[in-house]
């Protein structure tokens, strides 16, 4: 069969460059599929540094990490299809059957096992319920940044930044550099939802003030912005009436939630955790349906694309192994104080030496430890100074050591200590 | 007003010139192309549809709760019975997916349903049937379990609004009239009860006779051709579209009735199945002093929702994606306004066109072609009408065989630039092609719907205003999102000397 692959990755960011890097490593036969002219995903547009800290060592730029992979993509002859779209998987007898579209016509390929590395997308004004009129000058960060670092295009002149997620932040640096003037990053919640370094080095050192527990409720101008309102928010991040004042702005960016892209995913009837919104997976990113796999910011938001690059390897490797032998699944789940944990499930039947394992707290935390219960009994504990939401932890458990069963089921809690 | 200044029209003499470019205009532009006469459609917005006939929610009205003797009771039948045709004509989607009223009281039952016969023997609303709510549930089995029956209106059909006024226009346009947007009328000269000028930003026209159809400002309109004999009290409605994902939970339209606390106007809104797969909630009711009062606020959503979450529990807010406003341009006597000028004798007045003005334009153009004609002291058929009109293709509905087809004679059609809804390259080139040419992001998303997804334009934003720029062959801060001044981007960043 001309068009079959061991493994075929859908997505060509860090995720899925990774994911078919280790898959061809492995010795599968690999077809990355990409809908964008060029490999690189949301890196392309990332033109800051910071990229590539844990696993290089190196303070990169988006475009440098890429070009990384890219290289080692291309030098293992990795074959890519760009500027391809696709439609439809099927689930076959021996596999799966991938429809795609692209400028030469309709084409389908067969695989054994697929990755989704389909990567995220950016919650709305809409979706956090900003009213008022509809006019231009209201973007999301991504798209902010596309505007800016792609097509070499100024979206503001003057604007207010909703959110401090870190695409926020970075924008708010970017676009002062490139003379705008931010008036503002404006978070609803008590605390800032990007990293640390990022509050750092993209706010403070331009003198961007941040202001916590408010958020734009309205925006006015009927062609292109005029002003937003901004309001004081309550403890459950609802607009307290009346605390409105007005801030004049030609541009309102919305760094305010990453979503995982899973249409494809659930189109193929893959199980989603409400959690991270991404696919339940095991040890492997092994989804709930057998041979699809999920990676990256598909499986979960990550803050830092060394984690991203890392779950393409854990499901590029496990893909071009899959041998469709049964698993033997048992639950992890979240307990107290945990907002987010990957994986969902263990797969008592791989090798359960190494398991990389991310999670978030429910909010932030002093002087805690994590701890990882067997039903009642505790397998182990481990400190933590603090816990930040928006900084991902991860770890590498050695579940092998313990005596686990198809009856097992394990939690992860986080207890806070005290003083 | 538009920021154009210029002579384009000066010295024009239309045999009819339509003043307003929403489903009222275009659709008599087109019934009276069927003519061979000249006609001038002019709309002040920088697109057709860009007040109510583009800010409502598409339904298909039954006519259910209209009464003999009223002009919207005369014109609801004529114009549901000819959608099914006009739209095939017209190349536009539209589905009979049927209505249901809901009732949470038993006890109305008996009542309800002397009512609906007799809707069916003295209104002819002749297919309306009251149904059980066990039969309710089998047809939607997500709608709450407490509704002890419903009246079923399967002439109840969906459209989308704007879609069907584009096309209409469009249509015309091919058979001769002429379309100017972003012109708006200023003045009128009225010289012994006839309009002789008619004064826009574009230059002095010369009509034999003007249509007013323009909506919430029909009344100024009148008063400047001298003949004002009503007046527009303008009612704001907010209706919110969900996720394709939330489609699914039901397949017609739905709006629950409340004997204990029955208010007023009509709008408590309902949940509507829209052609393209999302749902449709609202819309809430508000009068305004506002005529282009387009903002909306949470309370109209919050009404809304919890009203229809009564219907169908399954409903989220998180499920949304987008809101809008639109104003309804009513009388105070609440009907339509259909007739020769009272004073001016070469005015036609469509106005007060409110709910369910979608559902009779088609009928309401083709009296109004009678009337015009009969004004114009007759005219000849135009001998090339053609009646129908070519959509654009949508690739995502297409069969594996028909895509492939379309992408081996151009390849623009492989190349999906809106991920959500799966637009192609090709469908906005034909978009801007189309003949009336709109070369906005807004525009564009109109006609062929990048932007109309879950990401709202997020990915495909920036790709869109490239393929105009392209297009037009303009720097990329040239593209305007809808008017004039809805700038995108402000031209070059640093390490740009030039636009590209």
């Amino acid at each position: 069969m001309s068009n079959y692959y061991d493994v075929i990755v859908i997505g060509g960011g860090p995720a899925g460059l990774a994911a078919a890097v280790q898959a061809k490593k492995e010795n599968a036969s690999v077809l990355l599929i990409e809908r964008e002219n060029r490999l690189g995903g949301i890196l392309k547009q990332c033109i800051h540094d910071g990229f590539g800290l844990v696993r290089f060592e190196e303070k990169l730029s988006g475009p440098e990490y890429a070009e990384r992979f890219i290289d080692e993509f291309n030098s293992l002859g990795i074959k890519a299809l760009t500027l391809t779209f696709v439609t439809r998987i099927e689930k076959t007898e021996d596999g799966f059957e991938i429809h795609v579209t692209n400028r030469s016509g309709i084409s389908v390929y067969s695989c054994n096992a697929v990755i989704l590395a389909t990567g995220c997308r950016e919650r709305t004004a809409k979706q956090v319920f900003i009213h008022g009129t509809r006019p231009s000058g209201v973007f999301t960060a991504g798209t902010a940044q596309y505007f800016t670092n792609i097509l070499g295009q100024m979206p503001a002149k003057k604007c207010v930044i909703l959110g401090s997620g870190d695409i926020g932040l970075i924008m708010a640096r970017r676009l002062t550099l490139e003379g705008c003037e931010v008036l503002g990053v404006y978070e609803a919640k008590p605390t800032p939802s990007g990293l640390t370094r990022n509050i750092h080095q993209c706010l403070n050192d331009y003198n961007i003030p941040l202001h916590l527990s408010k958020t734009v409720t309205r925006v006015f101008g009927d062609d292109r912005l005029e002003a937003v309102e901004i309001s004081q928010v309550d403890e459950n991040m609802k607009p307290i009436p009346d605390t409105g004042e007005i801030v004049k702005c030609d541009a309102l960016i919305l760094s305010v939630g990453l979503i995982p892209e899973n249409e494809l995913a659930e189109n193929m009837n893959v199980t989603l955790d409400p959690g991270t919104k991404g696919p339940v997976c095991d040890n492997n990113c092994m989804t709930t349906v057998p041979g699809v796999f999920s990676c990256g910011n598909a499986l979960h938001v990550n803050d830092l694309v060394d984690y991203v690059s890392e779950s393409g390897e854990t499901a590029g490797r496990a893909a071009a192994h899959y041998s469709k032998k049964e698993r033997g699944t048992i639950a992890v789940k979240r307990g107290k104080n945990v907002l987010s944990l990957v994986p969902q499930m263990l797969d008592l039947n791989s090798d359960l030496g190494k398991v990389r394992v991310y999670f978030r707290s429910l909010k932030p935390l002093n002087n805690c430890r994590l701890l990882v219960k067997c039903g009642d009994s505790e397998l182990f504990t481990k400190k933590y100074a603090f816990l930040r939401p928006p900084e991902m932890e991860s770890l590498t458990v050695d579940f092998s050591q313990y005596d686990l069963n198809e009856n097992s089921e394990i939690t992860f809690e986080i207890e806070v200590t005290g003083e | 007003m538009p920021a154009v200044s210029d002579s384009a029209l000066e010295g024009e003499k239309p045999d009819v010139l339509i003043i307003g470019g929403g489903i009222s205009g275009a659709s008599i532009a087109r019934e009276l192309s069927r003519w061979n006469i000249n006609i001038l459609l002019v709309e002040k917005e920088p697109d057709l549809a860009m007040q109510a006939s583009g800010r409502n929610d598409g339904e298909v009205h039954p006519g259910i709760d209209l009464s003999k003797g009223s002009l919207k009771h005369y014109y609801i039948r004529k114009g549901n019975a000819m959608y099914g045709d006009v739209c095939k004509e017209l190349g536009v989607d539209f589905r009979r997916v049927g209505q249901y009223v809901c009732f949470n009281e038993g006890w109305a039952k008996p009542l309800i349903s002397l009512y609906v016969k007799k809707k069916k023997y003295i209104d002819k609303i002749e297919d309306s049937e009251v149904i059980s709510g066990k039969e309710l549930l089998r047809r939607e089995p997500n709608f709450s379990g407490g509704f002890k029956f419903a009246i079923s209106n399967p002439s109840t059909g969906c459209v989308c609004p704007y879609g069907l006024t584009i096309a209409y226009a469009e249509n015309a346009v091919t058979n001769g009239a002429k379309v100017m947007l972003n012109t708006a009328v200023t003045g009128m000269k009225v010289e012994n009860g006839r309009i002789t000028e008619v004064t826009t930003n574009r230059g002095t026209v010369y009509p034999k006779i003007v249509i007013n159809a323009a909506g919430v400002f029909s009344e100024e309109i009148a008063r400047m051709a001298n003949d004002r004999f009503f007046s527009i009290h303008p009612r704001r409605g907010t209706n919110s579209i969900t996720d394709k994902k939330a489609g699914v939970y039901m397949h017609s339209v739905a709006s629950i009735k409340e004997l204990a606390r029955s208010t007023g106007h009509t709008k408590g809104g309902g949940i509507l199945h829209t052609v393209h797969g999302n749902l449709l909630i609202g819309p809430d009711a508000v009068e305004t002093s506002e005529k282009e009062d387009f903002a909306t606020y949470p309370e109209s959503i919050e009404k809304v929702f919890t009203r229809q979450k009564k219907t169908m529990p399954a409903l989220s807010e998180r499920d949304i994606i987008t809101y809008f406003t639109g104003v309804r341009a009513p009388t105070f006597e609440e009907d339509f306004i259909i007739e020769k000028g009272r004073k001016t004798e070469n005015i036609i007045h469509v106005a007060g066109i409110q709910s369910p003005g979608l559902t009779t334009a088609p009928a309401v153009a083709k009296d109004v072609e009678k009337m015009a004609v009969e004004m114009l002291g007759g005219a000849q058929k135009n001998p090339s009408f053609n009646p129908v009109r070519k959509p654009i293709p949508q690739i995502r509905n297409m069969s594996d065989e028909e895509r492939a087809k379309m992408i081996e004679k151009n390849p623009d059609y492989g190349e999906i630039v809106c991920r959500c809804e799966e637009i192609s390259k090709g469908e906005i080139i034909d978009a801007l092609n189309s003949p009336i040419c709109v070369p906005t992001v807004d525009g564009v998303k109109k006609r062929v719907r990048p932007g109309m997804g879950r990401c709202q334009g997020g990915f495909c934003s920036p790709l869109v205003t490239k393929i105009i720029a392209e297009f037009l062959k303009s720097p990329l801060s040239e593209v305007r999102k809808s008017r004039d001044g809805s700038v995108i981007t402000y031209g070059a960043t640093k390490g740009r000397n030039s636009d590209e």
